[in-house]
């Protein structure tokens, strides 16, 4: 009985596997990587993060760098990273909450980059 | 029940609780950034082929895998997409875990493990996008050396140790290229080995 389980999981995370790989060869034939603009030409005015830091350039751009690009961010991975202790400590409600503020915040930075930079212009 | 703890029992256990089976509770999330992170791996050291380092080589050889090299552009293309899609299927395996609150103890180590994964892949995304060597590099890098710079005492020491000196026209370094091409993918595939072997440590998933 184990082992037809055992099988049977391996024969779907293979088929979730074999859509992951098709998905990411079909991005990588229809969308080419970015190769950005070459040191010899004139100097760009606007450099624009990679979405990934996206949250990161909207940070820098409204607050100082002190707080924007290394306090924040501390307090973020901070308070990811002491989730089950808060849980222990606060209760799970309240821990789930600190955890649902931060990762929200990070979205609506996200969210906020990719509407300024991205979308609108 | 003292095997339970072997590499052996690990790897080929000899039963695993049915309820661990469903796909939908782990959406195989985590084995997904696995495998991205195999396809990274495969096709950074078909990069490496053709890839030369330099603050005047760097972007004109990624021009060169792009459009001359055959399937060049193919395989950096899968590269590229294959990071991205490793920091979106990352991310929502940590939702997942929060979700189904597999971070509660005994698993909290592997929580840590998990975020410094995160961490991990992210800088490894960043190295990456200074190899390319634009302007847009130069510009990442200065701005990443500068903000380290702002810890006090160590912050010029650290960012020189990680970034070496790069240039505001090139973001790529030897210091660079060593971090993301074998130092950052080493302890990335050892912590995540580590991780893999926790979860079985720590009584495997459990649905809600």
């Amino acid at each position: 009985m184990a082992r037809s389980l055992i099988k049977h999981l391996i024969e779907k995370e293979g088929i979730a596997a074999i859509l992951f790989l098709a998905f990411c060869t079909a991005l990588a034939l229809m969308f080419p990587a970015g190769v950005g603009t070459s040191n010899q030409a004139p100097t760009v005015l606007h450099a624009v993060a990679p979405w990934i830091f996206g949250p990161f350039q909207i940070l820098l751009l409204y607050l100082p760098p002190w707080l924007g690009a290394l306090l924040l961010p501390m307090v973020i991975v901070a308070g990811l990273t002491s989730l089950p202790w808060l849980v222990e400590y606060m209760g799970e409600r309240w821990g789930q909450r600190i955890f649902g503020f931060l990762f929200s915040s990070i979205i609506f930075m996200l969210i906020w980059f990719m509407g300024k930079e991205l979308w609108w212009t | 029940m003292k095997d339970h703890t072997t590499f052996i029992n690990h790897i080929r256990p000899r039963s695993i609780p049915s309820r661990a089976l469903s796909v939908f509770y782990t959406f195989c999330l985590g084995g997904l950034s696995f495998l991205a992170f195999l396809v990274l791996g495969i096709t950074g050291l078909l990069l490496m082929f053709h890839y030369q380092l330099g603050e005047s080589t760097s972007f004109g050889s990624i021009l060169t895998i792009s459009s001359v090299i055959p399937y060049g552009g193919v395989i950096r293309n899968l590269h590229y997409w294959a990071g991205q899609l490793m920091v979106v299927t990352v991310n929502l395996h940590m939702l997942r875990v929060v979700w189904t609150h597999s971070y509660k103890p005994p698993k909290q180590l592997n929580w840590l493990v998990g975020i410094a994964l995160l961490m991990l892949v992210l800088f490894l995304d960043f190295t990456g996008y200074l190899l390319i060597g634009s302007q847009e590099s130069g510009a990442a890098a200065t701005v990443a050396v500068n903000i380290l710079g702002l810890i006090p005492g160590i912050g010029a020491g650290l960012a020189q140790s990680i970034f070496g000196e790069p240039s505001a026209l090139s973001g790529s370094t030897l210091v660079v290229y060593v971090w993301h091409c074998v130092v950052l993918p080493m302890i990335l595939l050892l912590l995540q080995l580590y991780h893999f072997w926790r979860i079985r440590r720590d009584g495997g998933v459990r649905p809600l």
